[in-house]
């Protein structure tokens, strides 16, 4: 199934393992890094930027595929008649992931009637597709003061203190909230919560349920929402906000994903949760992310008025499936690297520490493929190896079943034995940092707008730890849920118009929102 | 390019044999987007139904290679079924373990929920993506995947104990000074 280049390749690969096992390239220093990211990472390129040039962030440089779709055009008309009103709630909630969810069953607790509205199923988003684990306080020897500073850290200090105060300080009672709607966390025998190291942590905080921890959040947030009857309207998109006269937002368009039937819904306050923008595959990158992350919310929110932070900087994971193809972007988790795989070029060298912060790895493989030459190519797609077989030889046959079961079999079914084969990987875009901006009620800055989740941007600076994403959204999720209850609470239904498109010029002939990536 | 013939609604279909099925339903162009949505195995929007050398089974569709003579009976779908019969009602016919696209063992889920012993349905079920292809096999009305889902969450919930946060260290790190906050990120002790 390999091409002869790629034979030849990993015959170098088998034969320098026990070398690259011996001795393992040297760790940047810090001035090494800087010069890495500014020649190969991604963020770094100028060509692959532009400035909006009208907006709430005119000015700003944002990706070109982002821009396009911020200043694109809407699939509505100013002058178009608004679809018949179907209904009107308290409460309206745009997206079905984790955010959504924890929003919703919030704001139906605080006594607002609800809709929540999402793209595909209940529950088919990011979310869904955690592994690695969630971030919070819960052993003695930790404290909210050491997550906070172990998250600003690695965010590099661009984070919103209050916004990430916030997301720490209340992390142990997200995680016992959690328990009580009955998720099933790792424990040790006597029912203890095991906890683990995720980069950048300086304590064990990281909660997990086996390699599937979104999953098993998700489903019980689900079961939560089915069993207090919340209205949820699947397979619909939000593809435009109302505003009501004084340009606060009151309701949104919707359009069956099936049909391309179209309705409006009234609404006191929304909630945009609708997740990443993966799907843009900015540069060319492919993605982690589930088919529907293709940054909706931002597009929507960005018309209404709403001003975005940090919308720039996204997280590229180093190690992305290449080969099978079928599996093309998805995530190799760092677990592998954790337990000793490296990163191997064609010639069979090993090329970057193994424990070298994300943006450096993916920069180093960037590297290696372009300015070096020294990469592979796959059915087009450059490509390393990432030397799965060291972690048994390091730790031991049997490893890889019992600490990386999933990816095993994931691997399996497409005729690969990852113990004793190396697989191909790239870097591939996996989280958006940066997002609509928000304080810690979750406001945007428009009226009657509120956001929750990998839409928002702040909390998390620069850089986000892993498992601070999932806390992030069951924190911001409820209190969106919260807020938007208690403001829609002291406000009559406003008369739902199309009228900030009056005003909105289009740049561009991008349709926007995306609504779903084409594949 | 290699090729391997399918079958979809009677009519058959030469296909790239290093596909999967999803891969497969675009390349003919039976593929609608909203019956995928992770394209990695856990979501389960992309189950879908079978047969091949006499035998039904099920899968997930962004997860199953293609293979000859392979004939699709449901394309790819989910549909959440809310509802489910008491276990009791189980006759141990064993159609939804033959479904089950994660292969686990279903009818033994269903009798230790029906047993009560919730533990065990816990940790056999992990593994479940709600595809609901079992609850759609099942000829009494039995969704193994609620009933899973209901053991699941009595078990984590028999561990819940609050955690409370004292959030006063904390406060004053928000509020100091970025210099500061640096010093304290440079000196912080590791936990081995
Ligand atoms: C493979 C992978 C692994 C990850 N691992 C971890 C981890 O270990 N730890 C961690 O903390 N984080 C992890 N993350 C990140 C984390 O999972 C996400 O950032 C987080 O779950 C996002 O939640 P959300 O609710 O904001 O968005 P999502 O869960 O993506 O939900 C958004 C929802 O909105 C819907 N939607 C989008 N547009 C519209 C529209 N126009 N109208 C209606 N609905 C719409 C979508 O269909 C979706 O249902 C991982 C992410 C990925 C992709
Ligand atoms: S819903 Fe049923 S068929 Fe699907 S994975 Fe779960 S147990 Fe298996
Ligand atoms: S299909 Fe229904 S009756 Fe048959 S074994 Fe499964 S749960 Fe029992
Ligand atoms: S698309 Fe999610 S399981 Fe196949």
């Amino acid at each position: 199934m390999y091409s002869e280049q790629l034979r030849r390749s990993l015959a170098l690969v088998e034969a320098s393992r026990g070398k690259n096992l011996e001795q393992q390239p040297p760790r940047l220093t810090e001035t090494e890094r800087q010069e890495l990211l500014q020649q190969f990472h991604p963020d770094y390129r100028p060509d692959a930027f532009v400035t909006l040039t009208h907006g709430e962030n005119a000015g700003d440089r944002v990706p070109t595929e982002l821009a396009a779709l911020l200043q694109g055009t809407p699939r509505l008309s100013a002058t178009a008649a608004l679809p018949p009103i179907t209904e009107r709630v308290d409460v309206l909630i745009l997206g079905g992931g984790g955010a959504g969810a924890a929003a919703a069953l919030e704001a139906q607790a605080y006594g607002a009637t609800v809709l929540l509205v999402t793209k595909l199923r209940l529950g088919d988003s990011n979310t869904v597709m955690a592994e690695g684990g969630m971030q919070a306080v819960s052993q003695p020897t930790d404290s909210t003061a050491r997550h906070y500073l172990d998250s600003f850290g690695g965010g590099h200090f661009a984070a919103d203190p209050v916004l990430l105060g916030k997301l720490v300080g209340e992390g142990p009672e997200t995680l016992s909230w959690l328990t009580s709607l009955g998720v099933n966390f790792d424990r040790d025998k006597s029912g203890r919560l095991l906890t683990t190291h995720g980069g950048g942590t300086s304590r064990k905080r990281l909660h997990a349920a086996k390699d599937r921890t979104g999953a098993e959040l998700m489903r019980v947030l689900r079961d939560e929402v089915w069993h207090r009857r919340i209205p949820v309207l699947p397979y619909t998109a939000a593809v435009e906000l109302l505003t009501d006269r004084t340009g606060a937002v009151a309701g949104a368009v919707l359009q069956n994903m099936k049909t391309g039937e179209r309705q409006a819904v009234c609404a006191k306050t929304v909630v945009l949760a609708t997740g990443g923008a993966g799907q843009l595959r900015c540069q060319g990158f492919p993605t982690t992310n589930h088919g529907g992350a293709t940054a909706d919310g931002l597009a929507l929110a960005y018309r209404v008025g709403a001003k975005l932070t940090d919308a720039e900087s996204l997280q590229y994971h180093p190690t992305g499936i290449v080969f099978p193809t079928p599996l093309l972007g998805h995530l190799v988790t760092e677990k592998a690297r954790a337990l000793g795989a490296q990163l191997i070029d064609a010639d069979g060298n090993a090329f970057v520490h193994p424990l070298e912060p994300r943006d450096v790895t993916a920069a180093a493989v960037i590297r290696q493929c372009t300015a070096r030459q020294n990469g592979l190519s796959v059915e087009g797609h450059p490509a390393v190896w990432l030397d799965t077989p060291m972690i048994e030889r390091l730790h031991g046959i049997g490893t890889i079943r019992s600490r990386l079961p999933a990816m095993q079999q994931q691997f399996a079914r497409f005729g690969i034995d990852i113990r004793t084969q190396p697989i191909l990987v790239y870097p591939t875009l996996h989280y958006q940092n940066g997002g609509i901006r928000i304080n810690d009620r979750a406001e945007t800055t428009v009226s009657g707008l509120f956001a929750a989740g990998e839409v928002t941007g702040g909390i998390h600076g620069k850089n986000r730890l892993m498992g601070n994403a999932l806390l992030d959204i069951l924190v911001y999720g409820r209190t969106a849920g919260r807020s938007a209850a208690a403001v829609a609470a002291d406000k009559d239904f406003a008369e739902p118009t199309l009228g900030h498109l009056a005003d909105y010029t289009p740049q561009n002939s991008t349709p926007s929102p995306m609504i779903f990536a084409e594949n | 390019m290699p090729t391997v013939s399918i079958t979809v609604n009677g009519q058959t279909y030469a296909v790239p044999s290093e596909q999967t099925v999803m891969q497969a339903m675009e390349t003919i162009g039976l593929h609608t987007p909203h019956s995928h949505s992770c394209r990695s195995g856990v979501c389960g929007a992309c189950s879908f139904r079978y047969r091949l050398n006499g035998k039904t089974r099920g899968g997930l569709a962004c997860q199953t290679p293609v293979a000859d003579g392979m004939e699709i009976l449901k394309p790819p779908s989910a549909k959440a079924s809310v509802s489910s019969t008491d276990p009791i009602a189980c006759h141990s016919c064993g159609q939804c373990e033959r479904i089950c696209p994660q292969q686990l063992p279903v009818q033994w889920i269903v009798a230790a929920a029906r047993d009560g012993a919730l533990r065990r349905c816990a940790e056999l079920s992990f593994l479940c993506v709600m595809c609901g292809l079992c609850a759609e096999r099942c000829p009494v009305g039995i969704n193994p995947a609620l009933e899973a889902m209901r053991a699941r969450r009595t078990v984590g919930k028999s561990h819940h104990t609050s955690l409370l946060a004292d959030n006063a260290e904390l406060q004053t790190l928000v509020s100091a000074p970025l210099a500061a906050v640096k010093a304290a990120y440079e000196n912080r002790d590791f936990e081995g």
